[in-house]
């Protein structure tokens, strides 16, 4: 029952498919909050977020037992479960336009607030929330998921040229939305 | 590398070349101390800075401990008592299977349980029974 910071994500797979306590809580600790903002900011809505976040976590536990280091990157392998969870939910809202849709956050600036950290926390947030959907996906995973641009571009299911365009459109819709920041507010 | 790539890279990666495509890093460290370069990722960790204040919320404690909850858990180890008692227990519910099933199999054909578990004219024609029959030695021991 050892568990260093060393541990692969193979090795903590491995022995928390084998009922491991401390694998379990390790594997837990590293990879939920990534997941938990992964969904967040792919769905902007915590409940819905969580709820991913829970069945990636019940895909480990049944996949974990079976798990064969080498053969995928873990970590990728639980991105592809965790965008896929998003993708359904995203397209469930589509196709009911009716329903409830998580409200979107104020996206104009706050003159008589001042711009604490939360605030321009928060005009980040609605500002990722109102770019088109995939150049949103690029930069969740490529600047804050922190993947690799080969990998990003796999999960995505595009060429690395494209999640380059994808990037330099969303990144550059962003500076336009927060340009009164940018320049000191 | 030129300075429309580096400017490229800059504007998609972001200002911090350590992030950009491994291939290409070596030749953008080589050219970040350019001015041109040097305006571009300034302009990117600009942006990068803001981008970072936009947190999520760290996993409750709830979260945390529902998926823990659902993790696999390990078999309880048994040492050598338990495991021969294990065994005992097992060959005893064998011979116990064994002696049941030789008195259901002496009063209780297939056909005959068939007939006692379904209404007469659902009970199967001799045909679709037949693999039945053919397994069915009134030993289950």
């Amino acid at each position: 029952m050892r568990t260093g910071v060393a541990d692969t994500d193979d090795e903590l797979v491995a022995r928390a498919g084998r009922g491991d306590p401390a694998a379990v809580r390790a594997l837990v600790a590293r990879k939920l909050p990534r997941i938990l903002a992964l969904a967040q900011r792919m769905l902007f809505d915590a409940a819905e977020a969580e709820d991913v976040a829970q069945e990636a976590f019940i895909r480990i536990w049944k996949h974990a037992p079976n798990w064969r280091p080498g053969e995928a990157k873990f970590d990728t392998w639980l991105h592809r479960v965790a965008l896929n969870l998003c993708y359904d939910r995203l397209r469930r809202r589509r196709e009911r336009p009716t329903a409830e849709t998580p409200e979107q956050e104020d996206t104009g600036p706050a003159p008589d607030r001042g711009l604490h950290a939360l605030d321009v926390g928060k005009r980040v947030n609605a500002s990722l929330q109102a770019l088109p959907p995939r150049q949103r996906e690029a930069i969740v995973l490529c600047h804050y998921q922190e993947l690799g641009n080969i990998e990003a571009a796999a999960l995505m299911q595009v060429s690395v040229e494209a999640l380059e365009s994808l990037l330099s459109r969303g990144r550059r819709a962003l500076r336009a939305a927060l340009a009164d920041l940018a320049d000191g507010g | 590398m030129t300075e429309e790539r580096f400017a490229a890279l800059a504007a998609a990666y972001g200002a911090d070349i350590g992030r950009w495509p491994e291939g290409e890093r070596e030749a953008a460290r080589r050219l970040a101390g350019d001015g041109a370069a040097m305006a571009a990722l300034e302009a990117e960790a600009a942006l990068d800075h803001l981008m970072w204040q936009a947190a999520t919320p760290a996993p409750g404690p709830a979260l945390s401990d529902a998926v823990i909850a659902m993790a696999p858990r390990a078999r309880p180890a048994r040492g050598p008592v338990l495991r021969w008692l294990t065994g005992i227990g097992v060959g005893a519910a064998l011979a116990a299977a064994g002696a049941t099933g030789a008195a259901v199999g002496a009063v209780l054909t297939p056909h005959a349980l068939i007939n006692a578990v379904l209404p007469a004219h659902a009970a199967p024609a001799a045909e679709e029974t037949m693999a039945f029959d053919s397994g069915w030695t009134g030993d289950a021991g």
